[in-house]
């Protein structure tokens, strides 16, 4: 496991989902032939004029907002996502810009599938643990592709998490160790000329989700001497409902652990920003000398899981934004025909 | 597509950038300083960024642009600098406005402009967040 030589936690966190979702059952309604188990209830849909840069900039004011720092004092904005809006030209200095940061910092873009925006926070780790800079933002954004009547579209959403990495004398949760576990599996993928991703059906899950998560989250406990029981909460990437619950119970957490962070059953899958905002909306609730895991996935493949320890200092900042439930609670429905619209799967 | 003028009205977009006069008054967007005024008289100032909907009106004939929303909403919001500013409202119907109703800005795409998709982005409005 890996642990920086100055220690760093969490100073600020922000979520955003957007307003509009769709029902899985209506998705079902136009391709399915029978009526069989869905794998959420409902997901979010960015509206018209919304993309990955656009709900990474409201995660990050909500992340400013709790830290309670300028703009101008982060040294780093980094943007992680598989639906950045630019093939070449980065999110990240939109961001930065619409944020009103210095332009003496670090502004870049980060892609593994759906653990892009935890390597970013990992980074992050490491250049305030380094002592080269106090602040920086690590965002997990995305508006995830699924192609018209495949399973993903039943899943595939849009949502965004930031946090902010700073020195543990302001944190709102410590992070006392992180490692990451990876291997070169094709279990999802597109191509830079594709619209929409390739995925293994099975293949995804016991040798890429399962395999992953599972292996890093219990090295880390482990490492760190403990066991599941230690925790009050443990967050996991959630592309589905049920696939963060099997692998809660492979690595000893019980269901009510990890009930305040899975959301995927309201949102569905939000990819790079699932596991982060899962961690908001456990930090939304979460009291002093509270144990968080958490484990992100992406594929292709990996998973890095942290461990994090709440403080005092969470109770007085985390309502100087939306909480997560705030975005969630304001749910409008759309049908298929409006959200194929709004998602460009109308040929002209 | 002129790529120097998206780039040079990012501040205004992004942020609601203007200037505050030395003596109080409040402009939006910047603008330079006129023939006879110091260079020095407007400073830059934010304008804020929560205010209340003075008034709106809903656009159902529109530019092509906007093709993906049939009804366009435009209002004037009395932000709470006391400033007044013409956006368009997001995440919200016309059936759940009312005047006088608290709302905050937040950053959306404004569309694409040229061939080659430059994207621009820019302030709306939308009824505050209820938490």
């Amino acid at each position: 496991m890996r642990q920086p030589e100055r220690p760093v936690g969490i100073v600020g966190y922000g979520a955003y989902v957007p307003r509009y979702r769709i029902a899985a059952q209506e998705i079902a309604r136009v391709w399915a032939a029978s009526e069989g188990a869905l794998p959420i209830t409902s997901k979010s849909v960015p509206g018209p004029d919304e993309d990955t840069i656009t709900m990474a900039i409201e995660a990050g004011r909500n992340a400013l907002k709790r830290a309670q720092i300028d703009p101008q004092q982060l040294a780093a904005v980094w943007v992680g996502s598989e639906s950045h809006p630019y093939s070449v030209k980065p999110s990240g200095t939109i961001v930065a810009e619409a944020l009103g940061t210095s332009r003496w910092i670090s502004a870049a873009d980060w892609e593994f599938a759906c653990k892009a925006g935890t390597e970013a926070l990992s980074a992050g780790m490491g250049l305030v643990g380094s002592g080269m800079a106090d602040y920086v933002l690590a965002i997990g954004a995305d508006t995830a592709q699924g192609r018209p009547g495949d399973a993903l579209e039943y899943t595939a959403a849009a949502a965004a998490g930031a946090l902010i990495v700073g020195p543990v004398q302001q944190a709102l949760a410590t992070i006392e160790a992180t490692l990451s576990y990876v291997s070169d599996t094709p279990d999802f993928f597109r191509r830079a000329d594709r619209p929409y991703p390739m995925h293994g059906n099975r293949f995804t899950g016991e040798p890429a989700y399962f395999h992953h998560v599972s292996t890093a989250a219990k090295q880390l406990l482990a490492e760190l001497g403990r066991t599941a029981a230690d925790y009050q909460y443990a967050v996991f990437h959630q592309p589905n409902v049920k696939f963060p619950q099997t692998v809660a119970k492979q690595v000893g957490f019980t269901p009510e652990q990890c009930q305040a962070g899975l959301l995927a059953g309201e949102i569905g899958n939000s990819y790079s920003a699932a596991s982060m905002i899962g961690l908001c909306a456990v930090l939304d609730v979460a009291q002093a000398g509270d144990r968080i895991l958490l484990a992100s996935y992406g594929s292709g493949a990996g998973s890095d899981a942290y461990s994090l320890v709440v403080t005092e200092a969470l109770e007085a900042a985390r309502n100087l934004a939306p909480r997560t439930s705030a975005y969630l609670k304001r749910r409008q429905l759309i049908d298929y025909a409006t959200y194929a619209k709004w998602r460009g799967k109308i040929v002209e | 597509m002129n790529l120097p003028k998206q780039w040079r009205l990012k501040g205004q977009r992004y942020r609601l950038e203007g200037q505050r006069h030395s003596d109080g008054r409040v402009r939006f967007p910047a603008q330079p300083a006129k023939l006879g005024e110091a260079n020095d008289a407007w400073q830059p100032y934010q304008l804020a960024k929560t205010g209340e909907l003075f008034s709106w009106t809903a656009q159902r004939s529109n530019r092509s642009e906007f093709d993906h929303e049939p009804i366009v909403i435009v209002g004037i919001i009395k932000l709470a600098d006391g400033c007044l500013i013409t956006a368009q409202l997001t995440d919200c119907e016309p059936s759940e406005l009312h005047i006088g109703m608290a709302m905050e800005t937040v950053t959306r795409s404004w569309g694409k402009v040229g061939e080659d998709d430059l994207l621009v982005y820019g302030y709306k409005f939308r009824p505050q967040l209820i938490d």
